[in-house]
C-alpha cells in the first residue's frame, strides 16, 4: 500500500455485512489500517461495535492530512483496485476528490451494471445531477473537509452533496478503475421517491446565504416532485425548516419565495388544466386545430421524400441500362465492323433475328 | 436501448447526440411510414421502413424490412415486435406520441406477454396540449398515456395533462425535447452589453396550421414608424411572404433581411442565433406549443421573446417580466407587446437579466444530458429491483 489511508463507514447500507465489508477492506489495505464508522440516524450500533470499530471523531478527521475512503456496509472494495487508485490520486495532489467506477451487484452478486466514473470534462453540478458517484469509489484529502461535510456524510443522501461540493470547491479528478462492488439497494437505486427526494432534501437543507449555480433548479425539481407530481414522500416535509438556511436575509429569502410562487402557479395552471374535458368532445369551436396538423405535414413531407428517393432510384436504374445498350451497341459494332448507329438498330431487333445474322444464316 | 423515434427529424437527430459515449447501445427504429432519415442521426441501427440509400455520410446504419416495405401500423408493429424479440432492449423509449407512442402501444397490444422492458414515453409540444383537443385522437393518447410506466415532458403543463389523459406510471423529468442547447456557444455568439443597446428585431417568419407568421407580419405593418432604425431579420420565411415582410419593414423605416426561407433544407443556424444575440426583441407565434426552441434561443440570447400564449415559457420566466406571451392570432396585440418592448429599455434589460440565468439553469445541453442519462440509470436500476422482487 502506497499512503496510508483511513476507511470511514458511512451510516446505512445492509444490515448484517458490515463485518466483510471489513474484512474486505482489510485485506486491501492491510490489517492495521484505521477504520472509523460516523455516527448518524441510520448508523447500526451493535454491528460496528461487535467489528470492533471505534466512532469517528469529526473534529479530529476534519481538515487533517489522512486520506479518507468511504464504505457502506455490504461495499466490497475490488481487489487492487485501492492501490491502483492511490497511485491515481497522488498524482494529483491539488485534487480534494477522485472517483473511480464501481459494480452494482444483487444480494447474490450479479452484477447488475458496470458504472464508470463521471464522464472527462463533467462539472460539479453533473456530479450530483447524475448521482453515480458511489461512496465506495471516492477517495478523499481530509485537508478539504470541514465538520459540515462530514455531518452531511452521516445522513442517508448526504454523500453525494459532499462530492460535488468538493468538485466545486478544490477540483476533483476521474480514476478509471472499477473500485468496489455495491449492492443494489432499493432505497438508494432505481426509481424510489426515498432516492430522489432524499438527495434533494439534503442539498436544499445543506444550503444557505445568496443562491448559488442550480440552487433554485434543485427547489424547484422538489416542489414538483412534492406538490405537482407526488412521489410519497416518506414523510411530512417542513418547507420552515427546510429553507431555513434561506430565510435570515431578505434578499435570499426573496429567491425561496419566488420558487414558492412558481410552484404555486404551476399547481393552479395544473388544477385547471386537469379539469379539462377534451377527451369527452367538450372542445370550443375556436380551441379545435384544423384538420391539417402536424401530423398531416410530417406525413406529407416523407411521402415528398419517399417519392423523391424512388425517382432517384429510378433515374440511377434508367442510366445503368443506358450504359448498358451503349457497351452492347459497342461491342455489336466492333465484333460486326458497323457504325454505332447500325449496331444500335441491330441490337434493337428481336433475339431471333440477331441469332440468325450473328450465324450467318 | 430501443429508441422509437420519427427518423426524418432533426429533434431526433439532436437527441440521440446526446446519447453519444454515454455506454448506452441505441436501436433507433423509424416510427414514421416513409421519409428519409435525417442526415445527422449519429452512429446507431437505424431500422426503417424502406430500402433507403446508404449514403457514404451517413454515421448511421440502415437496416431495412426483411420482408420488403412495411408501410402500415400493423406491418410495422410486426416489425417492432421483431426487434424487441432479437434485441431483448433494458428501456424501450418512445419519442413523440402520434407516431412513435402509438406504433409501441400497438405493439404492446399485439404481444400476448406484453412488453418486456420498462417504457418511457416523451411527449413533443402539441402532442397533448394540441393534439389531445381533436377528437380523432383522443383515444390514441388515452391508450398510450395509460399504459406507459414513465413519462417525460418539456413542461409542467404536460405532465398535468398526462394525467388527464389517463397516465399513472412515474414522471421522469422535464426537459426540452431537443435536449437543450449549447449555451456557451449562444453566449459567444451574442453582443455583449444590455438588450436596450440593440437595435434589432428578429422574427419567425414561417406560416403553417401551427405556425402564425402572417399574423407576425400584420403585427409588424401596425407597428409602421417605430421600426425606424431597427434591422429586422426573418427565418423560415413563408415565401409568399418575404416581400410583404420587407415591404412592411421599409415602409416603418428600417432595413430587412431574410435569413432563410420555410422550405430550405438546410438552416444556417449559427446565423439564426448570432441575430438572436443581437435583437432586442426575437417574436415567435404559433397556436399549440411546447418549450419552444426559438423562445428559448432567444431568452439564452438575451433577447426579449414575444411568444405566443399556449406555449409553455411561463414555466421559466415570468409573464410580463422575463417575456410576453400573447395570442398567436392577434396582430394588434403583438404589435402592442413589441411596440412596449421597443421602447422599455429598462424591462428588456431587467428580462435580460432574469433570463440568462434561467436559461443557463433550464436549457444546457450538459445539465440535461446528465439528467437524460441519471434517469435511464435509474429506469434500468429499478427494472432490476423489481425483477428480483
Amino acid at each position: 500500500m502506497s499512503a496510508p489511508v483511513t476507511a470511514i463507514i458511512l451510516p446505512g447500507g445492509i444490515a448484517g455485512e458490515l463485518a466483510a465489508t471489513v474484512a474486505a477492506f482489510r485485506a486491501e489495505a492491510g490489517e492495521n489500517a484505521e477504520i472509523l464508522a460516523l455516527d448518524g440516524p441510520a448508523a447500526a450500533g451493535d454491528e460496528i461495535a461487535e467489528a470492533g470499530i471505534g466512532l469517528a471523531d469529526v473534529a479530529e478527521i476534519a481538515g487533517s492530512d489522512r486520506l479518507l475512503v468511504f464504505y457502506r456496509a455490504g461495499d466490497r472494495p475490488l481487489p487492487g483496485a485501492l492501490e491502483a487508485r492511490l497511485r491515481t490520486f497522488a498524482a494529483y495532489p491539488a485534487a480534494g476528490l477522485a472517483i473511480a467506477g464501481h459494480v452494482i451487484v444483487t444480494a447474490s452478486g450479479d452484477e447488475v451494471r458496470r458504472v464508470g466514473p463521471p464522464p472527462a470534462g463533467a462539472v460539479a453540478d453533473e456530479i450530483l445531477i447524475r448521482r453515480t458517484a458511489e461512496a465506495a469509489a471516492v477517495l478523499v484529502r481530509a485537508e478539504h473537509l470541514d465538520e459540515g461535510h462530514l455531518d452531511l456524510l452521516a445522513r442517508p443522501f448526504g454523500d453525494i452533496v459532499v462530492w460535488s461540493r468538493l468538485a466545486h470547491e478544490a477540483g476533483y479528478t476521474r480514476s478509471g478503475e472499477l473500485a468496489a462492488e455495491v449492492r443494489l439497494d432499493p432505497d438508494r437505486h432505481g426509481q424510489a421517491s426515498e432516492a430522489w427526494l432524499g438527495l434533494l432534501l439534503e442539498r436544499i437543507a445543506s444550503s444557505s446565504g445568496p443562491d448559488r449555480d442550480g440552487d433554485s433548479g434543485t427547489r424547484r425539481e422538489l416542489l414538483r416532485r412534492l406538490y405537482l407530481a407526488p412521489e410519497d414522500p416518506p414523510g411530512p416535509v417542513d418547507l420552515a425548516t427546510l429553507f431555513a438556511g434561506k430565510l435570515t436575509r431578505p434578499e435570499d429569502a426573496a429567491a425561496v419565495i419566488a420558487d414558492l410562487q412558481w410552484i404555486a402557479e404551476r399547481q393552479s395552471e395544473a388544477l385547471e388544466l386537469e379539469r379539462v374535458r377534451w377527451a369527452d368532445g367538450d372542445v370550443k369551436a375556436e380551441d379545435l386545430p384544423p384538420v391539417t396538423i402536424n401530423e398531416e405535414i410530417i406525413e406529407a413531407q416523407a411521402k415528398l421524400g419517399e417519392t423523391g428517393a424512388r425517382m432517384a432510384q429510378l433515374d440511377n436504374a434508367l442510366r445503368r441500362l443506358e450504359t448498358e445498350v451503349y457497351r452492347r451497341d459497342a461491342i455489336i459494332s466492333e465484333l460486326q465492323n458497323l457504325p454505332l448507329a447500325e449496331a444500335h438498330a441491330v441490337g434493337e431487333e428481336p433475339d431471333e433475328v440477331a441469332g440468325e445474322r450473328g450465324t450467318g444464316r | 436501448m430501443l429508441v422509437v423515434a420519427v427518423a426524418n427529424s432533426v429533434h431526433t437527430s439532436v437527441y440521440l447526440r446526446l446519447l453519444q459515449d454515454s455506454g448506452w447501445q441505441v436501436e433507433l427504429f423509424d416510427a414514421q411510414h416513409g421519409g428519409l432519415p435525417h442526415p445527422n442521426i449519429p452512429a446507431v441501427n437505424l431500422h426503417t421502413a424502406f430500402d433507403h440509400e446508404q449514403r457514404p455520410e451517413y454515421e448511421f446504419t440502415i437496416i431495412p424490412p426483411e420482408g420488403g416495405s412495411t408501410t402500415t401500423f400493423e406491418e410495422r408493429s410486426a416489425e417492432l415486435s421483431d426487434l424487441i424479440d432479437e434485441f431483448r432492449p433494458d428501456v424501450i423509449h418512445s419519442h413523440e406520441i402520434q407516431h412513435s407512442g402509438a406504433l409501441v402501444d400497438i405493439t404492446r397490444l399485439r404481444r400476448a406477454d406484453g412488453l418486456p422492458a420498462p417504457w418511457l414515453q416523451t411527449c413533443w409540444g402539441s402532442d397533448i396540449s394540441g393534439y389531445g383537443r381533436h377528437p380523432d385522437y383522443v383515444d390514441r393518447l388515452r391508450s398510450v398515456l395509460s399504459a406507459v410506466d414513465y413519462f417525460g415532458a418539456e413542461c409542467h403543463r404536460d405532465i398535468a395533462l398526462a394525467r388527464a389523459f389517463g397516465f399513472r406510471g412515474r414522471p421522469v423529468g422535464i426537459w426540452p425535447v431537443v435536449g437543450g442547447l449549447d449555451i456557451e456557444r449562444i453566449r459567444e455568439l451574442s453582443r455583449p452589453g444590455p438588450t436596450s443597446e440593440r437595435r434589432a428585431i428578429m422574427v419567425k417568419g414561417v406560416v403553417g396550421s401551427i405556425a402564425r407568421g402572417d399574423v407576425a407580419l400584420a403585427a409588424l405593418e401596425r407597428l409602421g414608424g417605430n421600426l425606424e432604425g431597427y434591422e429586422v431579420a426573418t427565418y423560415q420565411t413563408n415565401e409568399a411572404l418575404e416581400p410583404r415582410f420587407r415591404a412592411a419593414v421599409e415602409r416603418g423605416g428600417g432595413t430587412y433581411r431574410c435569413l432563410s426561407m420555410a422550405a430550405a433544407k438546410s438552416v444556417p443556424h449559427d446565423q439564426i442565433l448570432a441575430f438572436h444575440g443581437r435583437s432586442r426583441v426575437s417574436l415567435a407565434l404559433n397556436t399549440s406549443d411546447g418549450m419552444s426552441t426559438s423562445f428559448m434561443e432567444a431568452m439564452a440570447a438575451g433577447s426579449f421573446p414575444v411568444h405566443s400564449r399556449p406555449a409553455c415559457g411561463g414555466e421559466v420566466t415570468p409573464p410580463g417580466r422575463g417575456a410576453f406571451f400573447v395570442s398567436p392570432t392577434d396582430p394588434e396585440e403583438v404589435a402592442a407587446a413589441v411596440e412596449r418592448a421597443l421602447e422599455d429599455d429598462e424591462l428588456v434589460d431587467s428580462a435580460q437579466a432574469i433570463n440568462l440565468p434561467a436559461s443557463a439553469e433550464h436549457f444546457d445541453r450538459g445539465r440535461i444530458r446528465a439528467r437524460i442519462l441519471d434517469m435511464y440509470d435509474r429506469i434500468f436500476d429499478q427494472a432490476a429491483i423489481e425483477a428480483l422482487g
